[in-house]
């Protein structure tokens, strides 16, 4: 096991120094953090409660008390803004680190054991590949009987574990013949103890680039759940604001504060945590450095 | 054999899932009748469960049998808050505004995309690099209902130029006018953009990095050993190479398409499948959800359909039979 702590540890530091040469990962890296901790710190930048009875008055453009203005009945948009980073990277972070154990676990296993498993898993993936996302995600949450963002995350998981299973299956599927791979069998290793101690610290790079797209993909489909009104009780998201002002007439009342912070805040945090991928995929893909 | 696959695992869940549900769909609609204060006997419950073809009290492997011969017949229920329209009927009078808007994003995102993401990839320096993947990656980042939201605020609501909602005036009739097309086309153009500036960001990151996978493959480097020009081994040797890998990025983001469809269209107002989804999951309209999930599984399989029949017209390698 201490082989396994070395290399995860090595390939740590190797992404560390990657991420600092390489500043579109670095830009990636800030945005990322600065929204972590936007939410984190919620409790303590929101001066106003962001749902329930409102004092303020409505339809405020911003100003000094309230930062991002105040919707339809007098709500702090800052207030909004700031709990609702807090259900975007909660789904978002929780679905992508279920998407990595599920992915990581079936797909490395599957690839290195082959035959008939293989064969019958990857006929599941394809089909949940194909099947539409969005309507099956829409479809779930309108017929189960349970709410609320864990049960959000959930359904995204069992809609979009199979594209990074298939990946990841792909590359312990191309490391099975390899030498060191033979060798650890030879010497008497199980496949478990092969797939997380041999093959995975060798993609470890290319799982940690699949969880940036599954934490894009939760924060997204968590949005457009939310959009769609289909949010459980008084949850205030980045896609409820949206839903809010799409039905309370924000677009012919022209009030453009209402809309963009959400919408922006959303295109930022993909945009960041895809371009933090710029390291990961150095990593993995050498061929991709730009010389 | 995949796309079977995926038809019948959508049929088993359309199948299965209100059926699950605690009570039935038609239970929860009859009480939400009662509530309304509508007094139903016993008869009228009953011809409620013919209506909307569920019978709970016969054996599972009846009802799934029922259920596919209903199918059969093109017979997807009937509409709740539509009533008493037929959900067939709703689809098919929806279903063409929406495969009019989807393919001509596609077209005009993929095609134009995928030129762009060619000839990116021929001109690699670091300079052209720092600022090209950076605006590409935020471009396709965007989301695209909240692209709609920012037109819709700035063209159509502050400077009147472009409608707010609808596929075209009331002031026209609907046929084969100029008036019409030509309101049709300006009602279009809007939600066109926004799927399509969004999707085009992403095939023009996907054929670059393949480009530039492909560029560095021996039969281009023997083509510039033969002092081939540079624009000639972009054009007809990586090039026609990279496009392959394309297509079944184009299959495979039509998912992504259709799902993002349903958010424009929402916002749009726009009379197509999406909103009709968006309408049926706030009315509650079960039959209406479960039909348009159907459609759709049946637009992508069609869409990878014409994808795969694509690559084999292009690829020789590649045989269907």
């Amino acid at each position: 096991m201490g082989g396994t702590a070395m290399a995860l540890l090595y390939s740590f530091r190797s992404v560390m120094a990657v991420f600092w040469r390489n500043k579109k990962s670095l830009v990636g890296l800030i945005i990322v953090i600065t929204f972590v901790l936007i939410a984190v710190l919620a409790p303590y930048e929101s001066p106003y409660n962001p749902t329930g009875f409102s004092t303020g008055p409505a339809w405020q453009p911003p100003s000094l008390a309230h930062p991002m203005g105040t919707d339809y009945v007098g709500h702090d948009l800052w207030s909004q803004f700031v709990w609702g980073a807090r259900i975007s990277l909660e789904v978002g972070f929780l679905a992508g680190a279920m998407v990595q154990i599920l992915g990581n676990t079936l797909g490395i296993l599957s690839g290195y054991i082959g035959g008939k498993v293989d064969d019958g898993l990857m006929r599941i993936v394809d089909i949940f590949l194909t099947l539409p996302t969005l309507p099956l995600i829409i479809l779930l949450i309108v017929f189960l009987p349970f709410h609320g963002p864990l049960v959000v995350t959930l359904v995204i998981v069992i809609t979009s574990w199979a594209g990074h299973t298939r990946n990841m299956r792909a590359q312990s599927y191309s490391y099975r013949e390899r030498d060191f791979i033979l060798a650890a069998k030879a010497s008497g290793y199980g496949s478990l103890r092969i797939s997380f101690s041999e093959i995975f610290p060798n993609i470890l790079s290319l799982a940690m680039a699949g969880m940036m797209y599954s934490i894009v993909a939760a924060i997204g489909a968590e949005a457009a759940l939310d959009f769609l009104g289909l949010a459980s009780g008084n949850t205030v998201s980045w896609g409820t604001m949206l839903y809010w002002a799409q039905s309370e007439g924000a677009i012919i009342n022209g009030t453009w504060w209402w809309i963009v912070p959400p919408g922006l805040a959303l295109a930022l945090i993909g945009f960041g945590l895809v371009m933090m991928n710029y390291a990961f995929d150095e990593l993995f893909n050498p061929r991709l450095r730009v010389l | 054999m995949l796309l079977t696959g995926t038809f019948v695992a959508a049929l088993l869940i359309d199948f299965t899932l209100p059926r699950l549900m605690p009570g039935n769909p038609v239970q929860t609609e009859v009480t939400n009748l009662i509530a309304a204060g509508f007094t139903l006997s016993p008869e009228a419950i009953k011809g409620m469960y013919a209506l909307y073809g569920y019978n709970p009290n016969l054996p599972i492997y009846v009802q799934f049998y029922d259920y596919i011969v209903q199918l059969l017949h093109g017979n997807l229920g009937v509409s709740y808050i539509f009533f008493p329209q037929s959900v067939s009927y709703l689809i098919a009078q929806r279903l063409p505004w929406t495969i009019f808007l989807v393919s001509i994003a596609v077209a005009v995102s993929w095609i134009p995309g995928t030129f762009i993401g060619m000839f990116a990839a021929g001109k690699r320096n670091a300079k052209f690099d720092s600022i090209f993947t950076p605006l590409l990656n935020f471009i396709s980042s965007i989301p695209n209902f909240w692209l709609g939201f920012l037109f819709l605020i700035f063209f159509a609501a502050d400077l009147k130029i472009f409608p707010l909602f609808g596929a075209y005036s009331n002031t026209v009739t609907p046929g084969a006018n100029l008036a019409f097309i030509l309101s049709v086309l300006h009602h279009a153009i809007l939600p066109i953009l926004s799927l399509a500036i969004v999707a085009m960001g992403g095939y023009v990151i996907h054929m670059r990095n393949t480009m530039v996978g492909v560029m560095g493959d021996d039969f281009v480097l023997v083509a510039r050993a033969k002092g081939l020009s540079n624009r000639r081994i972009v054009r007809t040797y990586a090039g026609a190479n990279a496009l392959l890998p394309n297509i079944t990025m184009l299959a495979i983001s039509m998912g992504a398409v259709f799902g993002g469809n349903i958010l424009v269209e929402t916002i749009f107002t726009y009379p197509g499948i999406g909103y009709l989804s968006a309408v049926a999951v706030s009315g509650e309209d079960y039959s209406l959800i479960l039909g348009i999930f159907l459609i759709f599984t049946i637009a992508i399989l069609v869409a990878n359909l014409m994808a795969d029949l694509l690559y084999a017209w292009l690829d020789p390698r590649v045989s269907l039979i």
